[in-house]
Formats: C-alpha cells, structure tokens, sequence
C-alpha cells in the first residue's frame, strides 16, 4: 500500500520534473533543458542535411528530410495558395521537433527518473505548440479573408450556430495540446508504474516492449500533431471556403483558381 | 510543490521562445533551401525527360528520312540496270543484224547475270 501511494505521489508530479522559482516565476528545468535539448538535436540534424552542394547526389539525411518535406508538400496540396508556403516550414518543423521531444525519453538511463525526460509530457510545451498553431491558422484567415469575412465564417452555415463555432475554435488548441501531453505523459506514468509495481528481475521485460510501443506513438503523435495544424489552416483558407465580397476582388491568389477539374 | 500534472507556469514562454527559434532556423536555414533544390531537381528531371522525348522524335524522323533516301536509291539503281539493259540488248541486236560479224556477242541478259 506504501508502495502504491509513492508511486500515485511519483506518477502525479511525474511532467514537472525539478522547478526552480526565479523572481516570482517558477520555471520546470527538466522541461526547459530537455525541450533545447531537442532544439538543438533537430537544428543540428537539419544543418548536417543542408551541408555540401545542394545539386550534388542528395545524402541518406537529406533524402529523409525531403521525404518529410515531401509529404507536407502533398497534405498541404495546391489549396492552401499563399498560405501553403508558410504551412509547409511549420508542420514539417513540429512533426520533427515532436518526434525528437517524445523519443528522448526512449534514451534508457537505468532509472525511472529518466536523464531527460520527454518535454512533450509536459503541457507547458505542448499547450505553447498548440496556442502557436491556433493563432497561426487565426492569423492566415484574417489575411486570406479579411476581417469581414474571418467574422463572417462564424454564422455560417446558420447564424444561431454561432456558440457552437466559437467553443470549436477553443477546444481546437485545447486538443491539440492535451492530446499530445496525455499520450508522452501516459508513457512517463508507464515507466514508473513498470518499475515500481513489477518486480526488478522481470521489470526490462515489460519496460522494453512498452518502450517500443513509446516509439510508435511518438510518431504518431508528432505526425497527428503536423496533419492536424495542416488540416485547420486547410478548414481556415481554403479556396473553396472563401466567397469572395461581392464589392471588392477576391482575396485568393488567382494560382489556386487552376486547381478545380 | 503540489504533485500535480497540470503544471501550467512560466515554462510556458521558455518552450514558446525555444519552438520559435527553432522554427526560425529550420524554415530559413533548412527547409526552404531543400524546398529550392527540390523543385530545382524536379525542373532538370522534367526537362531531361522533354529532351529525351525530343531526341526521340528525331530519331523517329531521321529513320524515315533514311528509309525514303534508301528506297528511292534502290528504285533509281533498278531504273539505271534496266536501262543499261536496254541499251546492252539493243547494240547486241544492232551487231547481230550487220552481216560480216563472226564475233558472237553475248546478251544484255547473261553479263547482268555475271
């Protein structure tokens, strides 16, 4: 029972990690130190990529770069017009800065209280990714639509909708956010639950199938991360989401109108 | 210290700040110059791919030209062999008809044979 209550206790503060307060400011080191950490791992992977000539034969690196490139480029498609060229830098970045985050607790340390522990298990990042996404895509309708038709968009398809609309729009980087950190932190709380609760002779076992399982999901977290964030500036500035006001041109660039068959 | 997980405090700016600077220097640094050499590669693909088909087209059209030069070559040597034949015929009769003449002389038709 003793047992059990420490690691409820250890479970609970499991995404803190060390705090340190800072005039009046509390700050989770372990968070801080681990999310530049990540930082520095995804910069320093993408500089090696981009090193030597660029019409050179691509290396292994860079081929997995454009591979995910790539595959932004084919999710974010010709809809996005104008919108498109910025969408494409931001999901391939958090689809890779995610990845990098949640796979550093993968890294075996030899005791539950890993040497890095994954900063997307805590939601201070995680909730900062998801508001950054939300005002992004916010900030790509008002520009594809204006403000008349960015305020517009909340009364339709029915005007008494409007209270619908607007808890959408707030539960989106809620989700965004308690998704990530509820699935890296599920991991976190898995690892000490292993350790504490099943005997240290059998414990790798189990501690090394559910480490590979940690694997898998953080790839698809990251990747629903980037589909998503892809998918609500889709929702935002679409061309076909947009009728032009009858008064002045339509805001969409003239590039997108090829696109219908 | 509360043991909490929702742990919402001024961590928050510091993971903000990190992702921004990150994202700055991927986009700028990495993933648009990637981008340029991708389409850049794409465009010298596609235009190695419209050369070759014209290099095909060529060819395709040489060959033609060729076949035509060939036939018409070996229709104008037909032309020439049968005339020779004619004219090789006509003086052998021309000869056989003067009197005087012992020499046999051979046919058109047995030196085209030769």
């Amino acid at each position: 029972m003793t047992t059990q209550l420490t690691a409820a206790e250890e479970v609970l503060s499991a995404g803190a990690g060390h705090r340190v307060a800072v005039a009046g400011f509390e700050f989770n080191v372990d968070t801080i130190v681990a999310t530049s950490a990540a930082g520095l791992i995804v910069i320093l992977i993408g500089l090696l990529a981009r090193r030597g000539q660029m019409s050179a034969r691509p290396t292994k690196l860079r081929l997995a770069w454009e591979t995910v490139i790539s595959a932004a480029e084919r999710h974010v498609g010709s809809r996005l017009g104008g919108a498109g060229h910025q969408v494409v830098p931001l999901a391939v970045v958090l689809f890779v800065f995610v990845l990098t985050a949640s796979l550093l607790e993968t890294i075996p340390s030899g005791h539950p209280d890993k040497a890095l522990p994954a900063p997307t298990g805590d939601l201070n990042l995680t909730v900062a990714l998801g508001l950054f996404v939300i005002i992004a895509v916010h900030v790509a309708a008002i520009r594809a639509r204006g403000w008349r038709g960015y305020l517009r968009h909340y009364l339709r398809p029915i005007p008494w909708l409007l209270p619908l609309r607007v808890i959408e729009e707030l539960v989106k980087p809620a989700t965004l956010a308690l998704r990530l950190f509820g699935n890296i932190f599920a991991g976190t709380v898995m690892v000490i639950l292993i350790f504490e609760l099943i005997p240290p002779t059998i414990a790798p076992l189990p501690l090394l199938a559910w480490k590979l399982f940690s694997v898998f999901v953080a790839v698809m977290q990251a990747f629903i991360f980037a589909l998503l964030t892809v998918l609500y500036f889709d929702a935002a500035v679409a061309a076909d989401a947009i009728e032009p006001p009858p008064d002045q041109p339509s805001p969409v660039p003239s590039t997108t109108g090829g696109t219908n068959p | 210290m509360t043991a909490s997980f929702f742990n919402l405090n001024a961590t928050f700016a510091v993971e903000l700040a990190v992702f921004v600077i990150v994202l700055a220097v991927l986009a700028r640094f990495v993933i648009r110059p990637l981008q340029a050499a991708m389409r850049r590669r794409q465009a010298e693909i596609d235009q190695s791919l419209a050369q070759a088909s014209r290099v095909e087209e060529l060819l395709a059209a040489a060959e033609a030209d060729y076949q035509a030069t060939l036939d018409q070559a070996r229709r104008e040597a037909r032309q020439i062999i049968q005339t020779a034949q004619r004219m090789a015929d006509h003086s052998a009769r021309q000869a056989a008809d003067q009197p005087g003449s012992a020499v046999p002389v051979p046919t058109g038709g047995q030196r085209a044979g030769v």
